[in-house]
């Protein structure tokens, strides 16, 4: 049944038109170091919150598969990854463009990103439908373990102290309890204030979270100036490039099973794949880390392979596996969606708009990558002294917009300032905007699971009674215990 | 030498301040849920007192870290001028912002900002600032419907943004 939908949105032009907008604006924003995809998603919640869902998914997920491809051009000619998923495309991509081969070096990035990212989008496609199946079986305690498996992974992949990362999503826990409580009615932790018994609301949060920490660290830390590699414009044989292409699946497949991971994301599936082609390619065009092609590859294909990996989560069972769709799930929420087992059966033309918008949002990648980022190194240099202030007044109108009143502005900053100092203390902030999301879920559930146990004799027994609750527990407890730096000790000693 | 070791760990302070608030929550959540006189299974505060209790043992951890050996990496000191300077800005603008209107307000934050920032050219401060705005007022306020604070002290001297 999506699939009508999808051509319906193939054959739309306004879709179209706003895919390109996203894709445009996710190839400026991706490239320039500092403006993450994170961020810009966060912002264009605010600016599309009165739009129709299929409007808004169009702008954003063009936004989501450009700006993760195009932090690579950065990368490439700076040495500076313009997000953290081209970590490691800077591995090989600068010194090939030191080399002189920039364009090269932009090339494979360009196509490798579109087969990732295609790879994603059909893996999105085929197995959303029994993932769902099997979240139709789940019990409201599996709804509570999936989500602090999420909030234990995310915490402990993010940060170097998993003590740090935990604290960041117990702290967003917090903040996802205040407002009225949805079971009783009543207001709760909003100290008297009559404007948090809305709640907080996640735009702000996230604006503040990702938009307002980075502009405060780069005006605290003053950094800016870098050299700027050439591009010329060589010719660069398209079935030279394509020779990789069986490899490249591998990569995709490391990317997509990772970006469905919660927490897990972009850069650790490209230095997984990236430590997979040092371990599979034999003979590499030139020494890994000197302008390997096949690292770009490798890490071009994987992180873009990401994207598709990381909603299947979010639509099945409403549990992003990062950030950017931490964020799209609080899209779909403010426009009254519940993405969920039953999702793609209730809303098939929404989960449509979500791979229609992907899929157009690779061929742009391709025509963008191919022939407008090779024009835009020397926007990347934009001076941060008139980036910043743009960004600020960004924040503020985007948080201001969600619900037109000034405390949300006001709030933001208060998130900005939360944000910088988790920052500069090492505590990240994932955890915190996926604990924000997922935290009303899991209050709810919560309680439905120990209601449900007051009323039930073998209790025990009754938690129990599900293999998926047991196997999500027992993944549960065994990442708990993995992530204790002590066990990790004693597991290296053994090795 | 000595002084080095007097020094306190930032990770200790961070540990002890969640421990407090940890703390408190707990304290809060149990007296909030007698507030409401319901079981603790339908309470609000039940959710709110397992994370406080969470967050207490997660900062013992992180107190007990900081004695045995878990510090954080040292960094640069940095602009802290500019950067209190800029949130001075950001208070200033949010408590004008009513009074002034949107336009007024984000022009003036847009140049200040821009001059903190080490822009010294007036027209470039002035076409930056100006120019911004009226396409953010214009992006936002008109196409997109946004109702933005117009500034009541410009409505009392008849001025219509």
């Amino acid at each position: 049944m999506s699939f009508n939908y999808m051509i319906g949105y193939f054959c739309d032009p306004r879709f179209i038109l706003l895919v390109l907008l996203g894709s445009v604006l996710g190839l400026f924003i991706g490239a320039i170091p500092g403006l993450s995809v994170t961020m810009a998603t966060a912002l264009l919640v605010s600016v599309t919150y009165s739009w129709g869902t299929a409007d808004a998914m169009a702008m954003i997920m063009g936004l989501y598969v450009v700006g993760v491809f195009s932090g690579a051009l950065s990368a490439i000619l700076i040495n500076i990854p313009g997000a953290p998923s081209s970590v490691v495309t800077a591995f090989d991509g600068y010194p090939l463009a030191k080399r002189g081969e920039a364009y090269k070096s932009l090339k494979y990035a360009t196509v490798y990103s579109f087969i990732g990212s295609v790879f994603g989008f059909v893996a999105l496609w085929l197995l959303s439908g029994p993932i769902s199946d099997i979240a139709l079986k789940f019990h409201p305690i599996d709804y509570f373990l999936l989500s602090f498996f999420g909030l234990l992974a995310v915490g402990s992949l993010t940060s170097k102290s998993f003590t740090k990362g935990l604290i960041s999503a117990a702290v967003g826990l917090l903040i996802a309890m205040v407002g009225m409580d949805s079971v009783m009615g009543r207001p709760r932790l909003t100290f008297g204030i009559r404007a948090l018994q809305g709640g907080i609301n996640v735009v702000p949060a996230l604006v503040g979270l990702f938009g307002m920490t980075e502009v405060l660290s780069s005006i605290m830390q003053k950094r800016m100036g870098a050299e700027v590699s050439e591009m010329k414009n060589e010719k660069v044989p398209l079935s030279g490039i394509l020779k990789h292409f069986p490899l490249s699946m591998i990569y995709s497949v490391i990317g997509t099973f990772v970006g469905a991971l919660p927490g897990a994301g972009g850069p650790v599936a490209s230095f997984l794949a990236y430590s997979t082609a040092q371990k599979i390619v034999k003979k590499p065009s030139r020494e890994f880390g000197e302008g390997a092609v096949e690292g770009i590859v490798a890490s071009e294909s994987s992180n873009n392979a990401c994207i598709g990996g990381a909603l299947i989560p979010m639509l099945t069972l409403a549990v992003p596996g990062d950030a950017v769709t931490a964020i799209i799930l609080s899209v779909f929420i403010v426009h009254g969606m519940q993405p969920g087992p039953l999702f793609i059966k209730t809303q098939p033309d929404m989960f449509a708009s979500v791979l229609a918008g992907g899929f157009i949002g690779c061929i742009f990648l391709l025509v963008l990558g191919l022939l407008v980022a090779p024009k835009l190194s020397k926007l990347i240099l934009v001076p941060k002294r008139i980036l910043l202030p743009i960004v600020t007044v960004l924040c503020i109108i985007g948080s201001f917009a969600c619900n037109n009143r000034v405390f949300d502005v006001v709030l933001m900053f208060i998130f900005g300032l939360i944000g910088y100092f988790m920052r500069k203390h090492d505590y990240p902030t994932a955890p915190m905007v996926l604990a924000i999301v997922l935290g009303g879920m899991m209050d709810s559930n919560f309680r439905r699971t120990v209601s449900l146990l007051e009323s039930e004799e073998h209790k025990i027994a009754y938690l129990f009674s599900s293999p998926i609750t047991v196997v999500l527990f027992i993944v549960t407890v065994l990442t708990l215990l993995f992530s204790i730096p002590a066990v990790q000790k004693i597991f290296r000693t053994k090795k | 030498m000595e002084e080095k070791n007097k020094k306190i760990s930032p990770v200790l302070i961070e540990g002890t301040v969640l421990l407090a608030l940890s703390v408190l929550g707990i304290v809060f959540s149990i007296i909030s849920h007698y507030g409401f006189k319901v079981d603790w299974k339908l309470s609000p505060y039940l959710f709110p007192l397992f994370i406080s209790v969470m967050l207490a043992l997660l900062s013992v951890s992180l107190i007990l870290s900081s004695f045995s050996g878990l510090k954080e990496e040292k960094k640069e000191k940095g602009d802290r001028r500019t950067f209190i300077i800029f949130l001075v800005e950001c208070a200033v603008y949010l408590l004008v912002l009513n009074y002034l209107g949107f336009l007024i307000s984000t022009m003036l934050l847009l140049g200040a900002v821009v001059h903190l920032l080490g822009e010294r050219k007036w027209w470039k401060i002035i076409v930056i600032s100006v120019v911004t705005s009226f396409i953010i007022y214009q992006l936002f306020g008109v196409y997109l419907g946004v109702m933005l604070p117009k500034g009541r002290l410009l409505y009392m001297l008849g001025i219509r943004l």
